[in-house]
């Protein structure tokens, strides 16, 4: 089997531009989706059930359903009905956002509910309200149990925007299938798509490593 | 100081505390004993109300805290507590531990707050371990780091929910030690606790729990040399 | 760059070594000689090759079928899917693919190919309204196009090899709807494609023109492994099949009109 390098020199600048909206679609999804997710965590930890409803069934309802069916949903119904138009960037942005928020959320809730309850009493004892507990002693020792789901998440998410792909939105895997359809051969474009990904993601994975000494150190 | 009266408490269909009538006067130390399950420690945590009441009144200071309007967060700030698992937050050092409720409660400066914390570390002897995480602690010296936590709000009343129950038995006497010290400077203080030595050395008073009941109270060695009922007798003579 | 490249090419190399094993067995099955060919297909393009309620159909199914009938050749027919079919191909386990496939230099360079038996040429389909008169006017918009075809390619002609204003969507159905939800200006896609969309679709409020000038048409072509002995007795086949009217009818059948017989010699 011969293999063509010249495909993948031909399309690196395509596949480096692609790169740069995985990346940009990756991040901006995931800082979305930690900021919702913590908040959606807190609504679904309620002891209100008519509070606690909803936000079950967000979480329920994006974890339940093929993340494809939610970008065509959000791409072609919701957000052209919500803002008049989309594009398909803004459109992937959205869904991996919300998508990665319901993960992110039950990662929170599983990091709050893993604290010990004499964390919260001992604080409440000393006179602190709701707020300050959260604040100052449940967040700060569940944030640092979520890191290494977080990372899981965040490099599922990184792949999911592969998705991307399929409405268009010109992110690595786009690239990949283009230089693919164009001579009509499979392995070039997308083992060198497959690389870059594996490239994020081990960067991803350093980076998370480093943040989770850098939370270890006491 | 403290007054309770037909106090009750249940979880689910759970009968704790039946009818409690307790009365705690001001720097009087009050020992409270029992077998497990007496509801002695649930009697503790309503006294700030870390467990919610159930029925009846608790009154402090002449504040009935029972009362759902009162500012339950103020009520605890003036009543410190500490626990048999310590409960110190592993992500603040020693200092922090101190001065994080100062800072966020009381509303303290951080150098009026570390200022204060210090001098309350030096009281339990751990001055030297300030800039430490609890982690790298002793059992005792938790326990210590956790009164002095306590101190720093400046509480009216001490409540220790067997403070020395989940420590080495070489440790108990250093815990015991600061405890008495506190006596002696005239804090209220209620105590669940098995350290019957320390009842009869330091309490003015002892609290016998059985079943939810308070069965009998008397000064420590009037109520070990000579019980009234029954139940008490059994109880003591498996632990003295 | 120059670790990473050693890198690159490492882990290139290892992915072929895979590949090429698997490659030999399907050369040694091939050679046996009476076994039937392997033909695959891509059932995801209506009406060349695609499924009905699960069963394979379309105008490609049938013109194979023909084709290998008259040459005498037994065969075996799969849907695999589009890259699968590629990798089949390209490694030799299978003999031959059909779906609509688009000749061009490009994929030349990897496969061969029968002589043409389809002409395809290309339609602009956009919301109504627009000024779009001719292929060129496409040029200022946005566009859409199924990732490679030869809608695809037209579009590329006219703008510029992935320009950024072409959107390649995963299938025509989805750029459709991007032309509904007003992501682009217009569709580019051949014109069997586009009749069938606008007559399924009525309310779409959507205008289309042919521009034959602009759009060169395209050819579609059988696609076999390089250096297949197979190309020879299809395209003798092909050709038969063009003479004794047995072409004429399945295109009339699927499509409704006379092919442009001049245009396939």
């Amino acid at each position: 089997m011969d293999f063509r390098f010249e495909i993948i020199t031909e399309y690196m600048p395509f596949f480096l531009e692609g790169m740069m909206l995985t990346i940009l679609l990756s991040v901006v999804g995931v800082l979305v989706g930690c900021i919702l997710g913590f908040f959606i965590a807190l609504g679904k930890m309620s002891p209100v059930l008519l509070i606690r409803f909803p936000f079950t069934w967000y979480i329920n309802f994006l974890r339940g359903t093929p993340l494809l069916v939610q970008l065509f949903l959000f791409h072609y119904a919701v957000l052209p009905a919500l803002l008049g138009d989309t594009t398909a960037v803004t459109s992937v942005i959205v869904t991996l956002s919300l998508n990665s928020s319901a993960y992110v959320a039950e990662i929170f809730r599983a990091g709050l509910q893993s604290i010990d309850k004499g964390q919260s009493e001992a604080a409440h004892s000393l006179g602190m309200n709701k707020f300050q507990v959260m604040r100052y002693v449940l967040l700060p020792q569940a944030f640092k149990r979520s890191i290494p789901p977080l990372g899981n998440e965040f490099i599922v998410l990184l792949k999911d925007s592969s998705l991307g792909a399929m409405i268009a939105a010109p992110e690595l895997l786009y690239w990949g299938r283009a230089a693919a359809s164009q001579y009509l051969r499979v392995w070039e474009p997308y083992l060198m798509v497959a690389l870059i990904y594996l490239v994020l993601t081990l960067s991803l994975t350093y980076l998370l490593n480093y943040l989770e000494r850098r939370f270890d150190v006491k | 100081m403290i007054t309770v009266k037909h106090l009750k408490k249940t979880f689910g269909d759970l009968e704790v505390l039946k009818d409690i009538n307790v009365e705690i006067k001001q720097k009087e130390v009050v020992v409270v004993i029992g077998p497990s399950g007496s509801g002695k420690s649930t009697f503790l945590r309503c006294l700030n109300l870390i467990e919610s009441v159930t029925d009846g009144t608790v009154t402090i200071d002449g504040q009935e805290i029972t009362d759902k309007k009162m500012d339950i967060n103020k009520l605890r700030a003036e009543v410190g507590m500490v626990f048999q698992q310590f409960n110190l937050f592993p992500h603040k050092t020693v200092l922090q531990n101190i001065t994080l409720p100062m800072i966020t409660v009381r509303k303290w400066k951080k150098q009026d707050a570390e200022a204060k914390a210090m001098e309350l570390l030096a009281k339990v002897g751990l001055q030297d371990k300030a800039s430490v995480y609890p982690d790298s602690l002793s059992g005792g010296q938790k326990q210590r780091v956790a009164i002095a936590r306590a101190l720093g709000m400046e509480p009216k009343i001490m409540l220790f929910d067997e403070p020395t129950s989940a420590l080495d038995p070489e440790m108990v006497g250093e815990v015991l030690e600061v405890m008495k010290q506190l006596a002696k400077e005239g804090m209220t203080m209620v105590v669940v606790t098995h350290e019957m030595g320390f009842a009869r050395e330091v309490g003015d008073r002892v609290i016998f729990m059985d079943d939810g009941y308070v069965v009998e109270e008397n000064e420590p060695i009037a109520l070990f040399q000579n019980p009234q009922h029954e139940r008490t007798k059994a109880f003591l003579s498996k632990v003295l | 760059m120059n670790k990473w490249m050693i890198g690159i090419i490492a882990t290139l190399v290892i992915f072929m070594l895979a590949g090429c094993g698997s490659s030999d067995e399907g050369d040694n099955g091939a050679s046996e000689g009476k076994e039937p060919i392997k033909v695959v297909t891509e059932a995801g393009f209506m009406p060349f090759s695609y499924l009905d309620k699960g069963e394979l159909v379309g105008f490609d199914i049938e013109l194979i079928d023909a084709v290998l009938k008259e040459a005498g050749i037994e065969y075996t027919i799969e849907n695999v899917g589009w890259e699968s079919m590629l990798a089949a191909v390209q490694n030799k386990d299978a003999d031959l693919a059909i779906a609509g496939i688009t000749v061009d230099d490009d994929r030349k360079q990897t496969y061969d190919f029968s002589s043409s038996y389809f002409e395809s040429t290309h339609k602009v389909v956009f919301r109504e309204g627009e000024a779009i008169t001719s292929g060129e006017d496409i040029k200022e918009l946005k566009v859409g196009v199924q990732a490679g075809t030869t809608g695809s390619k037209a579009a590329e002609k006219i703008m510029g090899e992935n320009h950024p204003n072409i959107s390649k969507y995963d299938s025509n159905t989805l750029a459709f709807m991007s032309l509904q939800s007003g992501d682009v200006d217009a569709v580019v896609t051949d014109n069997i494609v586009a009749d069938e969309y606008v007559n399924n679709n009525p309310d779409a409020n959507v205008e289309m023109i042919t521009d034959p000038e602009t759009f060169d048409s395209e050819f579609y072509g059988i696609m076999f492994p390089k250096g297949s002995e197979l190309v020879e007795q299809v395209n003798t086949a092909l050709q038969t099949l063009m003479e004794n009217g047995t072409y004429e009818e399945l295109y009339k059948k699927w499509f409704d009109a006379d092919p442009n017989m001049d245009a396939l010699q």
